[in-house]
């Protein structure tokens, strides 16, 4: 399963996105929308079994400037899954299983259909919280400062 | 098609009491460039004004105070007419323009050799020109001035689109589609299937309500555009205004100056600042301390439970396909289902190369601080931009202290003007959008998609009961064809447009670079908000010149002071593009646009020199020639 937004983002998002901006006071990808959109979501170890997420998908692999990241959102999937069904961290075999249900070796995500489809669920209830939290944003550089005070105060989490 | 302007009369208009214009040579050929010297006040605008009536047929919704205004002042007189002389190819009309100054009332009058019995109480234009004529704003295409060239630039204006669509006729396929739109009506009308006559009119008046409110909803979504567009525009000259207001005291000129250079520098920083946070927080670990401890207790855990495992999926899976195990014990259906269902819980031999790059990545990254630190500077700089805004205030607080008022209703307005601004994107959004889940309350009545939706269902509604549904389908599939074929073809002359544009554009301005990016409506400038008066006459010019070139009709160009604003350049330049750009040029002229423009002519074949002349308070009278009109340049 590719990346789907979350139905709600773009509206979200719309006065600080802008595909065209060459000056970098807005975000150019629906999928810098979709990341910010999980790492609430993660953070808050949440996901909606019943996403509202877009019919279309916005890709089927990270974009270059995220590709670095491949390996520690794969990581953060895993600690959060295994936060979340309360494994061990004693427990190995109940982790490896875990990577099992995840993990494809062939896919640009190193994540599974299943893998993926749960990264869209953390997106969807990430910008749900995002939206319990913070009003739609009008500059960038005052939605980073947010953004950054939301998660260091555990707003995201408490949402 | 050949149109030539042969001339023209003035009866008792303003200062004219009596006076003709010819444009023509002994044997009736027009030259090819008419020089009219008209100073301020003789009327030159007064004639620019007449000729274009005429061609339009506007006079007639003039007001009463309109007709008045051209009465010869101190004068008793009931009447004045205007009279043109045009030829179209080989049949000359003419036009009079009557205008009763007692009754308030203009009408035309039309006579020609094709028509019976002298005049004719109507304006009547040759039947392939009448769509075109009728249209004012193109008939100002060629009976130019400044104010037109202007208005090609203008971002609130479709004018550069519309001439295209109307000079090469692609306005005629919005008439074929009427038409169809006729037959369809036609033929609903006459076929009501199996319904009762009562149940159409009913299905058909749903669908006719349903129409005025899509096409009343588009015109709000239109009109709130142009007024979008105007409000912006007119924030920008407030903004512009009050910046030079404050420009005018030397002492905070100097500060707003530094101000402004400190707002750029802050503006550059937090744009860098900006960067690299975000590249930063693509990093997981960077953006919280949490996600760094959860991934650094992951690889510590994989690496303390020895993940993952050596023994892989595959191991396994031969295992199942042998009789025996690595013990001795044999291997039955049984045994084989539990081994290959303890497979599933061990990854295969490609996984284990993914899960040990996730595990090599997570021990070797090092969180960074910069995070923090960009946090940081990223606040300083927008208390910063806070401060540099309060400083920009008070100087506006300063000016007014010192009298000038107007600077704090200019800040003022433009803070409405903002907020107008947001509000209008805000109504036009919900017009258009089709994002219902975000913008809740939507409905036929007040959003443009669910409009349209409404509308088809009832079309469809009343097609299926008046028995036309079949029928309108197919005009409606030709009605996409048409539309497509008029978009495509006003694409393909808009870039044609362009390219040809800009190579005149080179020539006419040598000191800049100034090109069309685009006509959007209007001719969008590469990089450019504004240029000059003069460039816009160069860009206006050159863009007429293309757009004329390739026309069936061959049309005269009659402009009023066509270099006035310009530099010696541009008035160069223009004057020697203009006599080449059509067959018959006629050009009224002030004295002031003798340098560099009007001497640009005297080396020139087939040119004609008049001079309107007449003192304050007295008749205009026309005296021909060369000698006169330089002489009367000279006087002045």
């Amino acid at each position: 399963m590719p990346f789907y937004l979350p139905t709600k983002c773009k509206h979200f998002f719309k006065h600080i996105y802008d595909p065209k901006n060459r000056t970098g006071t807005k975000l150019r990808l629906y999928f810098d929308e979709y990341y910010l959109c999980l790492m609430v979501g993660l953070v808050a170890e949440k996901y909606d079994e019943d996403a509202e997420l877009e019919r279309s998908e916005i890709t089927d692999r990270y974009p270059a400037e995220y590709a670095e990241s491949r390996e520690y959102i794969a990581g953060l999937l895993f600690a959060s899954e295994r936060s979340r069904r309360g494994i061990p961290e004693s427990d190995g075999a109940a982790l490896e299983k875990l990577m099992t249900e995840y993990i494809d070796a062939t896919s640009k995500t190193h994540l599974n259909l299943k893998g993926e489809g749960r990264l869209n669920q953390y997106a969807a209830r990430g910008m749900e919280i995002m939206l319990d939290v913070m009003n739609p944003p009008i500059r960038l550089d005052e939605f980073l400062l947010e953004y950054l005070e939301c998660f260091r105060e555990g707003r995201f989490i408490r949402g | 098609m050949r149109i030539r302007i042969l001339g023209w009369q003035y009866e008792n208009i303003r200062r004219m009491k009596e006076l003709s214009v010819d444009l023509t040579k002994e044997k009736g050929e027009v030259y090819r460039s008419s020089l009219i010297m008209m100073p301020n006040g003789t009327g030159k605008t007064t004639t620019l004004y007449l000729i274009r009536a005429i061609l339009s047929g506007s006079a007639k919704d003039w007001r009463e105070a309109d007709v008045r205004s051209y009465c010869p002042p101190f004068s008793d007189v009931s009447e004045g007419k205007f009279i043109l002389k045009i030829e179209f190819d080989e049949d000359v009309y003419y036009y009079v323009l009557h205008l009763d100054y007692e009754t308030g009332k203009a009408w035309y009058e039309t006579s020609s050799a094709m028509m019976e019995g002298g005049y004719e109480e109507k304006r009547r234009i040759p039947i392939p020109l009448r769509g075109i004529f009728d249209n004012k704003e193109f008939i100002n295409r060629f009976v130019f001035d400044g104010e037109q060239a202007r208005k090609t630039l203008n971002s609130g204006s479709r004018e550069a689109e519309n001439a295209i669509l109307y000079l090469y006729q692609l306005d005629k396929l919005d008439r074929l589609s009427d038409v169809m739109d006729h037959l369809i009506h036609t033929y609903q009308e006459q076929s009501t299937g199996r319904a009762t006559a009562r149940s159409v009119k009913v299905f058909q008046g749903k669908a006719e309500k349903r129409e005025q409110i899509y096409n009343a909803l588009l015109q709000d979504g239109e009109e709130l555009e142009y007024r979008l567009v105007q409000i912006k525009d007119k924030k920008r000259r407030y903004e512009n205004k009050y910046h030079e207001i404050l420009a005018q005291d030397s002492h905070l000129k100097t500060e707003q100056e530094e101000l402004m250079k400190e707002n750029a520098v802050n503006q550059d920083d937090i744009t860098r600042t900006i960067n690299g946070l975000m590249n930063c927080i693509k990093k997981p670990y960077n953006l919280q301390l949490d996600y760094h401890t959860r991934l650094k207790t992951l690889a510590e855990n994989m690496q303390v439970l020895k993940l993952p495992k050596n023994t892989a999926q595959e191991f396994f899976k031969e295992l199942a396909e042998s009789n025996e195990c690595l013990c001795g014990h044999c291997i039955g259906e049984r045994e084989r289902k539990i081994i290959l269902d303890k497979a599933k819980e061990y990854l295969g031999e490609d996984s284990l190369v993914v899960v040990n790059s996730i595990k090599r990545a997570l021990n070797e990254y090092e969180r960074e601080d910069t995070c923090d630190k960009l946090e940081k500077h990223l606040k300083e700089l927008l208390e910063e931009e806070t401060q540099i805004e309060h400083g920009l205030n008070r100087l506006a607080l300063q000016m007014a202290e010192e009298g000038n008022q107007e600077v704090l209703q200019l800040r003022d307005e433009v803070k409405r003007l903002g907020q107008q601004i947001i509000d209008g994107e805000r109504k036009l959004e919900r017009l258009s959008t089709n994002d219902y889940i975000t913008n809740t309350g939507l409905n036929p009545e007040n959003n443009i998609p669910k409009a349209k939706t409404a509308w088809d269902e009832a079309k469809v509604n009343y097609q299926k009961v008046s028995g036309a549904y079949d029928f309108t389908r197919k005009a409606e599939r030709m009605k996409e064809y048409i539309r497509r074929v008029k978009n495509n073809a006003l694409k393909r002359l808009k870039t044609y447009m362009v390219q040809e544009t800009n190579k005149k554009i080179e020539q006419l301005v040598e000191n800049d670079i100034v090109s069309i990016k685009k006509i959007d409506g209007h001719l969008v400038l590469e990089g450019k908000d504004g240029v000059s008066e003069g460039q816009t006459l160069a860009v206006a010019y050159a863009f007429i010149g293309t757009l004329f070139e390739h026309s069936q009709y061959e049309f005269p160009f009659i402009v009023d002071s066509p270099a006035a604003p310009a530099d010696l350049s541009v008035r160069r330049a223009v004057a020697q593009i203009l006599p080449q750009l059509f067959e018959q040029t006629v050009i009224l002229v002030t004295s002031g646009e003798k340098k560099g423009f009007a001497e640009e002519f005297y080396s020139l074949e087939d040119v004609q020199y008049l001079t309107l002349k007449g003192e304050k308070d007295q008749p205009v009278e026309s005296i021909p020639g060369r000698p006169y009109f330089e002489q009367y340049q000279e006087k002045e």
